[in-house]
């Protein structure tokens, strides 16, 4: 397969553009946490699945948690959002408000995982969307639990391309909420048809600026 | 077209409602559910807009949502904890007046295209009111286990209170008996007899710490500390036990840590001895070791404390109990090894009520280590010296001097042992047994050095006694005095002092206690 890797200026592009989504959702979850939540991406990183992993498990101590959406029409994949498991029930009460008790997430704050999560996959795709010109459909969220070495390889069965094939869009997240911060992850999963429409749109995208 | 029935069976019975709306917002699809629960009829809905049918649909998160996911193919999940207020719809609720409430839904929103490029925004609502009552009940449930775990916390603080007072006489005075003269064997039955009556008193102790922090009563007092002395103590009090079990007993203090630091020594010393008493408890063979190192706690700094043992270990299943009351790792240790199992849960609850953590790692047969972090704050370092230095030269000059006390005490068995200690030590003692009886002494006699006043007395008790001392005129006003009492509450000790008293003796009465507060008055006052 061919070494797919992004320029520097592309490289720039997506993190600008990752940036104007996380920076929406947090406007949306300031608004429903009724206190500032602050949300940054430094960089946006593109590798192969099995790396991902490996980053996951020196990142993430035990068990993750992650937010999933499917997303297709155009260019297909999943999106996440990965925690440790308790940073984000940490996040989940923080924004709720509620006592950092001790315990096992409930029915009711898993719907609001399962919404935070939405609120920041959506706004990441929809500036995504919004930037490059194409429809994105966005599925439901969803939470899975898993062991952070096996969070990405549960997507992988969902998508129709050969695992080996597939390639993560890798950024670090980094929330400040109440003045304390909570580290998590956002990715795309691609497949190869996937990464090569998204080059050709983010090299549109730049010869617009430039023209 | 969309075959109405057929939707309604596939999603009948998993009380959830379906919207369907056409790209220009206009609603195609509205299921038997949503008629149900909105009475709003099928060809009533068809073909208007949501905000005609929910006038404060128009502008709200769930209309951005809609349109968002027309217009860009996004999709939304609105739950009730961040949105308690969506559809405006009723549920039956027999607890309130009317008879229904409102219905708490999560709401979910996307798009789908046909077959013909025709976009068409989908909307699910999800009844979650059985949820919602469910975690309500168990939040009441979890409020009434708490008050009745706080009632048992109080009585238990209670009953230990009451039974320390007692006891303090069977301990004193097996105390004044040793200093008698006795045979052999009476000398044995009596260590038995003290090493008994200890027992029971830190048993005792344990269950009213446990209880205090359990009720928030208990607080700390911090103050400037040397942390290495403190810990040498800690070190040396186990000396004599790890020797006689062969097991060697080691302090690493990390240089880089400061020499003085402002934190609660009385609490961390607790945490030290149940730790290293237990960590000496099962090891065998090897070493236990004390190893502190610095460490940043949430922008504060801390130290970092591990108890690092060479002992039985503990088995990975019962981790998870580790720090329970009453519990030891299980049933046949605790025919091997004695304890109330109290030790940890204390350390767990002070540790965390200085806001430092408490965790512990083993392997079974290779040894455990305990760790806990405890912020703390610097001190000042040239103003602490100067205050030590004046101390060390008052301490050595008035030692030499034998003091005259004045001892008011109701309990004939207490005056005993206090007289017993105070004389031994080479004082002078006068002892009375009302606060009445102590104003004279303090208006006729020479004046005593230091007065040691219990609370609660018959006629007059000690806060009464010691206000008219303070009023008194001449220099006797000024006469230091401790407050003697079993009621060993956080709060007292400030209470007592604001009463116009120097310092506060809690009892039962340790000898070494004793005479050590009574010099370090006689040292803070030394007119």
């Amino acid at each position: 397969m061919p070494d797919l890797k992004l320029s520097g200026m592309q490289k720039d592009v997506l993190t600008e553009v990752m940036n104007l989504g996380i920076g929406r959702a947090a406007s949306v979850l300031s608004e429903l946490a009724g206190d500032v939540v602050d949300m940054g991406i430094p960089e946006v990183r593109l590798m192969p699945r099995s790396k991902v992993s490996k980053k996951l498990i020196a990142g993430i101590e035990g068990k993750a948690a992650a937010v999933r959406q499917s997303f297709g029409g155009g260019i297909d994949g999943q999106s996440l959002l990965i925690f440790p498991e308790k940073a984000s029930l940490e996040l989940v009460r923080r924004i709720l408000g509620e006592h950092l008790d001790v315990g096992e997430i409930s029915d009711l704050e898993q719907d609001a995982l399962r919404e935070v999560g939405n609120v920041i996959l959506s706004a990441c795709l929809g500036a995504f969307a919004e930037a490059f010109g194409n429809r994105i459909d966005n599925g439901l969220p969803e939470v899975l639990v898993a062991n952070s070495g096996e969070v990405v390889n549960l997507c992988s069965p969902i998508m129709a391309e050969d695992p080996e094939d597939l390639r993560v869009l890798f950024m670090e997240v980094e929330f400040g909420i109440h003045s304390q911060e909570i580290h998590g992850y956002v990715m795309l999963l691609l497949g190869l048809a996937g990464i090569t429409t998204l080059v050709s749109l983010i090299d549109e995208y730049i010869k617009k600026l430039s023209s | 077209m969309i075959d109405h029935k057929l939707l309604d069976q596939i999603v009948a019975g998993a009380a959830l409602g379906v919207i369907v709306v056409d790209a220009s917002l206009k609603v195609q699809l509205w299921n038997e559910w949503m008629v149900s629960q909105t009475s709003i009829k099928n060809d009533v809905a068809l073909g208007q807009e949501l905000s005609e049918i929910f006038p404060d649909f128009k502008g709200s998160r769930l209309d951005k949502a809609l349109q968002s996911a027309i217009k860009y193919g996004s999709s939304a999940l609105l739950s009730y904890k961040l949105n308690p207020v969506l559809f405006p719809m009723n549920v039956t609720d027999s607890s309130s007046e009317t008879g229904m409430r409102r219905m708490e839904q999560v709401v979910s929103i996307s798009a789908a295209s046909d077959g013909e490029g025709n976009i068409f925004g989908i909307i699910r609502v999800q009844d979650v009111s059985l949820a919602v009552n469910r975690e309500r009940a168990l939040e009441g449930a979890l409020n009434v286990a708490k008050a009745a775990n706080d009632m048992k916390s109080e009585f238990l603080a209670t009953m230990s209170h009451e039974i320390r007072t007692p006891l303090n006489g069977v301990m004193g005075m097996a105390q004044v008996l040793g200093g008698t003269e006795l045979n052999a064997e009476q000398r044995n039955y009596l260590k038995v007899m003290e090493r008994s009556g200890k027992s029971l008193l830190e048993l005792i102790n344990n269950i009213l710490d446990l209880s205090k922090l359990e009720v928030g009563m208990m607080t700390l007092f911090t103050e400037d500390i040397a942390l290495k002395p403190l810990l040498q103590d800690v070190i040396a009090l186990f000396a004599q036990r790890s020797r006689d079990k062969k097991v060697s007993l080691k302090l690493e203090l990390d240089p880089a840590v400061p020499s003085h630091i402002h934190a609660d020594p009385a609490r961390l010393r607790q945490v030290l001895l149940n730790l290293i008493g237990n960590a000496l408890k099962f090891t065998t063979s090897g070493t236990v070791k004390l190893h502190v190192v610095g460490a940043k706690l949430n922008k504060q700094p801390g130290l970092k404390f591990e108890v690092i043992d060479t002992g039985i270990g503990i088995d990975e299943k019962e981790m998870d109990y580790l720090f329970e009351k009453f519990r030891q790792a299980d049933s046949s240790t605790t025919r091997n090894y004695e304890g109330t199992g109290l030790g940890l849960s204390i350390c767990q609850e002070i540790v965390e009520l200085w806001a430092g953590a408490i965790t512990v790692k083993s392997n079974v047969g290779e040894g455990s280590t305990f760790s806990f972090t405890m912020p703390y704050s610097f001190v000042d370092m040239t103003e602490l010296e100067a205050a030590i230095k004046a101390k060390a030269a008052i301490f050595k000059e008035s030692k030499e001097h034998p003091l005259n006390i004045l001892v008011a005490e109701d309990n004939p068995v207490n005056q005993l042992l206090l007289e017993s200690i105070l004389v031994k030590a080479g004082h002078t003692v006068t002892a009375v047994s009302n606060g009445i009886e102590a104003i004279e002494k303090v208006g006729a006699t020479d004046p005593f050095d230091v007065i040691l006043m219990d609370i609660s007395m018959p006629e007059m008790d000690g806060v009464e006694a010691t206000a008219k001392i303070r009023a008194m005129k001449g220099p006797v006003a000024a006469t230091p005095i401790i407050a003697l009492t079993a009621h060993a509450l956080a709060g007292d000790k400030e209470n007592f002092l604001s009463q116009g008293m120097n310092a506060y003796q809690s009892k039962p009465i340790v000898a070494a206690s004793l005479l050590s507060k009574i010099f370090s008055v006689i040292l803070n006052d030394p007119a």
